[in-house]
């Protein structure tokens, strides 16, 4: 991403943000408004500051100016946090052990695609899932005593 | 004095000779060590979890065994925050931003041995203080009140300055983001539930350790992910490492741990101001004394050595005015301060002479604590470091598992854990654009206490005479922390300054030459 690119998102997100939070800015009177208040208005300040100085770079920013980041493998990042919002509205359903075991083995099944052979890629997959959630288990539930979110299923 | 150390303090020393208590000491360092690196469970649970367990005991025993604890995980809490960039309890926040680094360069291992020493050493300090300066110290803790707490905060925030110096700007916007999540619930002035967004859970406010898992923990996952790496770091352990590691410390490193033990120490005695706070002042100050700043961030021991080391410090001292006026000084001490009541213990000064050998014990046992803590988490951290070695992936989707049951463990929401998603993707794309997500943990830690402590003056000054400026402004310790806060937001510039006209001494004399 160039970096001028960079300056106007940060800017959007942080007047975007302010704008959100102004909305919601209701009912407050006195003292209670000065801090929330003050943090907004420094926000959309500083997302201004920050679309005005993109722009600004842009015009003189060289083509090539591009940031040196490694390229990022968004479909990986995609499955990764999609299933991680699928584990979390199946837990209150199904329970958080059946969920666990779930999202473990579709988990590892999707994203170790370099195993090309499925048969060992379902066993690896379901031994982790098995082993993990197990491990969980004894180690959260019996020994530490740490509540799991309840559902129908365990 | 002379009559304690006769009547109270030697005895206390060889009860801890005891096999049962040396086998506690162990055995509740390794708990406290595992809870404290498991994201989301802190200190403050993995001590309330065995709190009851202990009236069973003999006091001693078990007011032995929830010191270690403690310990234990104030100091497990740098593993997981070196290892995969997470920190395992809110006052290794700091501890990420040298440890990750020092781990993504194959030098995992000497972050792991930095933050055990630099946390024995930073415990032992913070021990010392507890034992022969409680009284005058707890005192001296009485003059805080609002304006002082919110002064010190801002100094505390004021480390963006210096932390994000190569983009300050975004580095404020971004704490100041933080800040107005944490505003996020019930107002503290009036009470009133404000930015809910119509949903009724959000009265609740943004917890933080769901924050923080989410902003270092769920983001890494994705970035880690998105990386098509095979392991979360190259990890060659060397052999002498830790010998290495200590002489380190114990000649270029000694002023960095004494200067972060002793603050530690004293912004622990403060009630409200935690390990987080002061391993992140202790962080900037010792960024701010170096002379090569500019190491800090990618990998500096120092780094590590000052975070840990104020992080563990601050035990001592927040029992300091639990045990002398019964006021805790963290979360923690608070606990402890109920197990104490539970087993027949009043905190007070009489504390040191009506049950003097249980109290004394107890104290010692945070000497011997610290140092069993070497050995202990020695063996443990070679353990951990075996993660770095197993397939990302397998780490990554474990991590966000741990991340889920972490953050609903806080108080038992399922908001909590959509936190965790949503800090998670807040925090992974706005770090494509440039957010710092180290200053936005700022801003949701120090945010309540800043806000607090400001409708606190407000309210003050509005009955003073001098009005905000007698309330804020009045008095040595304020003066001394305005100061301190100016200091600190001109750092970067008086470096770049420096810098430059160091640099322009540099193209003279390669002119003149």
């Amino acid at each position: 991403m160039r970096k001028s690119t960079a300056d106007i998102l940060a800017g959007v997100s942080f007047l975007v943000i302010a704008f959100i939070f102004l909305v919601q800015f209701d009912g407050e009177e006195g003292i209670s408004r000065i801090f929330p208040l003050g943090l907004i208005s420094f926000i959309a300040l500083g997302g201004i500051w920050c679309v005005a100085k993109g722009i600004w770079r842009r015009k003189t920013e060289q083509p090539a100016a591009f940031s040196s980041e490694n390229k990022t493998g968004w479909k990986r990042v995609g499955i990764i946090a999609g299933l991680s919002i699928l584990y979390g509205i199946a837990i209150p359903i199904l329970g958080f052990f059946t969920s666990t075991g779930i999202f473990l083995f579709t988990a590892f099944y999707a994203l170790n695609t370099q195993i090309s052979n499925v048969t060992v890629r379902v066993g690896r997959g379901l031994t982790f899932a098995i082993l993990f959630s197990l491990a969980i288990w004894v180690s959260f539930v019996k020994l530490l005593n740490v509540p799991t979110p309840a559902g129908f299923l365990f | 004095m002379g009559v304690a150390v006769n009547e109270f303090i030697l005895p206390s020393f060889l009860n801890l000779l005891d096999p049962l208590n040396i086998f506690l000491m162990i055995a509740g360092l390794a708990g406290g060590i595992v809870v404290g690196a498991l994201p989301g469970l802190t200190a403050t649970m993995g001590v309330a979890l065995m709190v009851p367990v202990t009236f069973s005991m003999d006091p001693t025993n078990g007011l032995v065994m929830l010191g270690a604890i403690y310990v234990g995980a104030i100091y497990g809490g740098a593993n997981s925050a070196i290892l995969v960039c997470t920190p395992g309890t809110p006052s290794s926040v700091a501890t990420t931003f040298d440890g990750w680094p020092l781990c993504q360069s194959g030098r995992a291992d000497e972050g792991l041995y930095t933050s055990l020493l630099s946390s024995s050493f930073g415990g032992i300090i913070g021990s010392f203080f507890l034992l022969f300066l409680a009284a005058p110290l707890a005192e001296g803790a009485l003059n805080f009140g609002a304006s002082e707490n919110f002064w010190l905060c801002l100094f505390g925030l004021s480390t963006i300055a210096v932390m994000s110096a190569d983009n300050m700007g975004k580095g404020l916007v971004s704490g100041a983001v933080g800040m107005l999540v944490s505003t996020v619930g019930l107002d503290p002035n009036s009470g009133i539930p404000r930015f809910t967004f119509g949903i009724y859970e959000m009265v609740q406010g943004v917890a933080v350790i769901p924050c923080m898992i989410g902003l270092f923990s769920f983001s890494q996952v994705l970035f880690l992910i998105g990386s098509q790496r095979q392991h979360i770091a190259e990890y060659h352990p060397r052999k002498g490492t830790f010998g290495m590691i200590f002489r380190y410390l114990a000649t270029k490193c000694k002023v960095v741990l004494m200067r972060s033990s002793i603050m530690g120490t004293l912004i622990g005695i403060l009630p409200g101001a935690g390990g987080e706070i002061a391993s992140i002042i202790c962080y900037n100050e010792s960024k701010r004394w170096d002379k090569d700043p500019a190491r800090y961030g990618k990998g500096c021991i120092e780094g590590v050595a000052s975070s840990e080391s104020a992080n563990n410090a601050v035990i001592g001292g927040s029992m300091i005015p639990m045990l002398t006026l019964g006021i805790p000084g963290s979360a923690v001490a608070a606990v402890l301060m109920g197990a104490l009541l539970a087993h027949g213990l009043q905190p007070g000064f009489k504390i040191f002479t009506a049950t003097g050998e249980l109290t004394y014990t107890f104290i010692a046992s945070q000497f011997a604590v610290n140092l069993l803590m070497i050995p202990v988490g020695f063996l443990l951290c070679k353990c951990m470091a075996r993660l770095l070695n197993l397939e990302l992936s397998i780490v990554a989707i474990a991590i966000v598992v741990l991340a889920y049951i972490g953050a609903y463990a806080i108080s038992n929401s399922m908001v909590d854990l959509w936190m965790v998603v949503l800090f998670g993707v807040i925090g992974f794309l706005g770090a494509m654009v440039g957010w710092d997500a180290g200053a936005m943990a700022l801003g949701v830690i120090l945010g309540p206490m800043i806000e607090e402590n400001l409708g606190s003056c407000l309210q003050l000054a509005q009955a003073a005479d001098g009005g905000l400026m007698t309330v804020m402004a009045g008095g040595y310790i304020n003066k001394g922390l305005i100061f301190a806060l100016i200091l600190s937001l001109l750092t970067p510039f008086l470096l770049k300054w420096k810098n430059a006209r160091k640099n322009k001494t540099c193209d003279k004399g390669a002119t003149n030459a």
